[in-house]
């Protein structure tokens, strides 16, 4: 077996299927875009040539500057409070004294198997603002504090962004609580020996051997943020106007409804510049400077 | 280069269809209705507006189909009200049903792409206009490049704005005549929790008729106009409409939310009794009449006009007509059959749509037939409507300037939820420089 695991031509042979994959369905498409993004193209008729002409009007383009904004109050609102919810579900879960925990893990989980459509539908009932709960619930608290939550230009790209924290918070509690139930109890019995309260222990034991794992947890939300779109498509179709619209979004309305394909393209590269971006910065804040890093209980 | 190519492979297969015609005569289901036309053996996708197989409309116009037709199975599919998006994705992938329903705001592209085919000879030789009523044939046949794309569906239908009378006799409101009188209404009804008109603006059409009824008292080129770079969102047409409408928005004429309500939402409002009025289209009068009975009526004109100048442009209407229809698509295999198939259903869809839906508006001259019941009191005082409106618009979403009318409906949008007057007009107004330059 090590014999054929050290020989590079059955390592290249095995790992060709994969890699032709890959490129078909993931390196193709992301070139074709970035070759489409110097065209004048409606996705119908010849395309024109025209240079960088598309990324000049994009970086004009005052619906870009907004797109980007909500983008990152998207993935703001995610790495705070969706990563952050999921923290705190797993400090509780790990604390012995709590019961009840398989419930837990999978009450918090169901939402995140759901389909979009359901949650969105759901969340667009509990948003109504004449029958939906929440106006309801300021109602009877005797609260004048009534809002149209998905109509407000300042307020509804933020109503979106709880409805994925809410679906999702379970995916994200999923990844880092396994992480944490990996890490060996003797850490933590050791810290107990030596007096550490739970808090303590959460602090100085828990969250630094998670440091890979919130690596992945930071990437999967501020990428997810940037690059949001269901949720806003069936919510608010980007609206009122264009305050819900992300550069996914952007793009899609580019490419397809207004037929600038071409210029839909330019939008979808900045978008995956963006996320290369955000995630080699993560990965370099996130670096083993020590190397005293938990690796999954090897 | 490939486009080009096939577009010229479009257009010959179009003539070489055509001579081919020439010689064997056309006939559609029409002028032989219940006689056997082909035997040919096909099976045609079809993909139209509303149609599928729980459609009465849909199911009268397949089932004339068959009868001169037997051997053809049509498999239907739903058109998404989605701005073409489906359409234009579709076609890009070569992934067209063989007939299309298609309406100006695709139409253009799918000819110039050579997805359609021109259909000019194919309604000569069936003397298809002969079935067609003069509105139509003037507004609804020839698409701006002087050719024919489709077998109409959807006559000249006007955009009405309906009330419930009930509403406005217990809280003692005059059905309003000019824009003060609907102010005055507006004010009433919220003071008393009623929403004064309900409206779906998350779709985009409706917030261009909301636009057009106010701007075609000024200017009756309405949107087109600004579509079309005629017009400025600045000049006092349109500066005046955007502050009378401005006006009504803050003193509460839609209902909260109402960018974000699809057409269900805001009809079951009016049709409940939560609204006192809703704009909509012609054929909206074949669900609320039966719904409200006495008490559904209907504005004779919009009552958007300054009080004194209510004859300016009094019947200027939004909607109207618009090349809407069954196309054939160049990748049919047998664009004969497919032209004297859609030619059959469209036809009879639209018979359909008067004798069961009384719609007094469609394309097709009906002579010779009954409503299946007596014409409602909303059908007949549109019939007595008819010959007095006028259009020099168009509806939002079937305005060939695709680009203006995304960015229009976000702006409108933004006006309905708290835009400044002063950001709207300078915002549509740099639209309308990007997109007509």
């Amino acid at each position: 077996m090590n014999k054929v695991m050290g020989n590079k031509k059955v390592i290249a042979l095995f790992t060709l299927p994969t890699v032709i994959l890959f490129t078909v369905i993931v390196f193709y498409p992301i070139i074709q875009t970035v070759y489409r993004s110097f065209y004048d193209w409606n996705g119908l008729t010849a395309p024109i040539f025209n240079g960088i002409e598309n990324y000049k009007n994009l970086f004009a383009d005052d619906l870009f500057y907004e797109s980007m904004r909500n983008g990152i109050i998207f993935a703001v609102i995610l790495v705070v409070f969706q990563v952050g919810l999921a923290t705190v579900f797993t400090m509780i879960l790990m604390n012995p004294r709590i019961r009840g925990k398989r419930f837990f893990r999978s009450a918090f989980f169901i939402p995140a198997v759901l389909s979009v459509t359901v949650v969105c539908q759901l969340w667009g009932a509990l948003y109504n603002p004449e029958w939906g709960l929440f106006n309801k619930i300021f109602e009877v608290l005797g609260l004048g504090y009534r809002q149209s939550w998905l109509s407000s230009l300042d307020f509804a790209i933020v109503a979106i962004a709880f409805v994925n924290v809410w679906q999702f918070v379970g995916y994200q509690l999923c990844i880092i609580y396994s992480s944490a139930k990996a890490i060996p109890e003797e850490y933590m019995e050791a810290a107990r020996i030596d007096g550490a309260s739970l808090w303590q222990l959460d602090r100085y034991i828990l969250i630094p051997l998670l440091k890979d794992t919130y690596k992945m947890s930071f990437i999967f939300a501020i990428t997810g943020g940037l690059n949001a779109f269901a949720h806003m498509n069936i919510l608010t179709k980007g609206g009122p106007g264009t305050s819900t619209y992300t550069l996914t979004y952007m793009t899609f309305r580019n490419a397809f409804t207004v037929g600038k394909y071409g210029y839909g393209c330019t939008s979808a590269v900045l978008l995956v510049i963006q996320c290369l971006a955000v995630t080699i910065l993560v990965n370099w804040l996130f670096r083993n400077k020590d190397g005293a890093v938990f690796e999954g209980g090897k | 280069m490939k486009k080009s190519m096939k577009k010229a492979a479009g257009m010959a297969l179009t003539a070489s269809m055509a001579l081919s015609l020439g010689l064997c005569g056309t006939v559609y289901a029409e002028e032989n209705a219940g006689e056997i036309i082909s035997d040919k053996e096909a099976d045609l996708t079809m993909m139209t507006y509303y149609d599928g197989e729980e459609d009465p409309l849909a199911t009268f116009a397949y089932a004339k189909v068959k009868e001169s037709f037997p051997n053809v199975t049509i498999e239907f599919e739903s058109q998404p009200q989605d701005g073409g998006q489906t359409i234009k994705t579709r076609a890009a992938t070569g992934d067209l049903p063989d007939i299309l329903q298609s309406d100006s705001g695709t139409l253009g592209l799918l000819a110039e792409s050579g997805s359609i085919l021109v259909l000019d000879d194919y309604i000569e030789e069936m003397n298809y206009t002969d079935k067609l009523v003069q509105g139509a044939i003037q507004t609804c046949l020839t698409s701006p490049d002087g050719h024919i794309y489709e077998f109409p569906i959807g006559g000249v239908s006007p955009i009405l704005w309906y009330y419930n009378k009930a509403i406005f006799e217990e809280y003692g409101v005059k059905v309003p005549t000019n824009y003060e009188e609907l102010l005055e209404a507006v004010t009433t009804f919220r003071e008393n929790d009623i929403v004064p008109l309900a409206t779906f603006a998350k779709e985009p059409w409706p917030v261009g008729a909301i636009y057009d009824s106010f701007v075609l008292k000024d200017d009756p080129t309405g949107i087109y106009g600004l579509s079309l770079g005629d017009a400025s969102a600045d000049d006092e047409a349109n500066a005046h409409a955007v502050e009378k409408l401005k006006a009504l928005i803050d003193a509460g004429m839609f209902q909260d939310g109402c960018t974000n309500a699809d057409f269900d939402t805001a009809s079951a409002m009016f049709l409940e009794g939560q609204s006192a009025m809703f704009i909509n289209g012609s054929w909206y009068i074949a669900d609320a009449e039966p719904a409200l009975g006495e008490n559904f009526g209907i504005f004779e004109f919009y009552p958007t006009a300054d009080a004194g100048k209510e004859e300016n442009n009094q019947y200027a209407c939004t909607g109207g007509g618009d090349t809407c229809g069954l196309t054939i698509t160049t990748s049919a295999e047998d664009p004969d059959l497919c032209a004297q198939v859609a030619a059959t259903y469209a036809y009879w869809r639209e018979i359909a749509e008067y004798q069961i839906n009384q719609s007094v508006t469609v394309p097709v001259k009906t002579d010779g037939f009954e409503t299946n019941e007596p014409l409602g009191a909303g059908s007949e005082q549109l019939l007595e409507m008819i010959p007095k409106l006028t259009y020099e618009s168009k509806f939002l979403h079937t305005l060939p300037n695709t680009e203006f009318q995304t960015s229009f409906t976000e702006e409108m949008q933004k006006l309905l939820v708290g835009e400044s007057t002063e950001d709207f007009i300078a915002n549509v107004n740099k639209c309308i420089e990007s997109t007509t330059k």
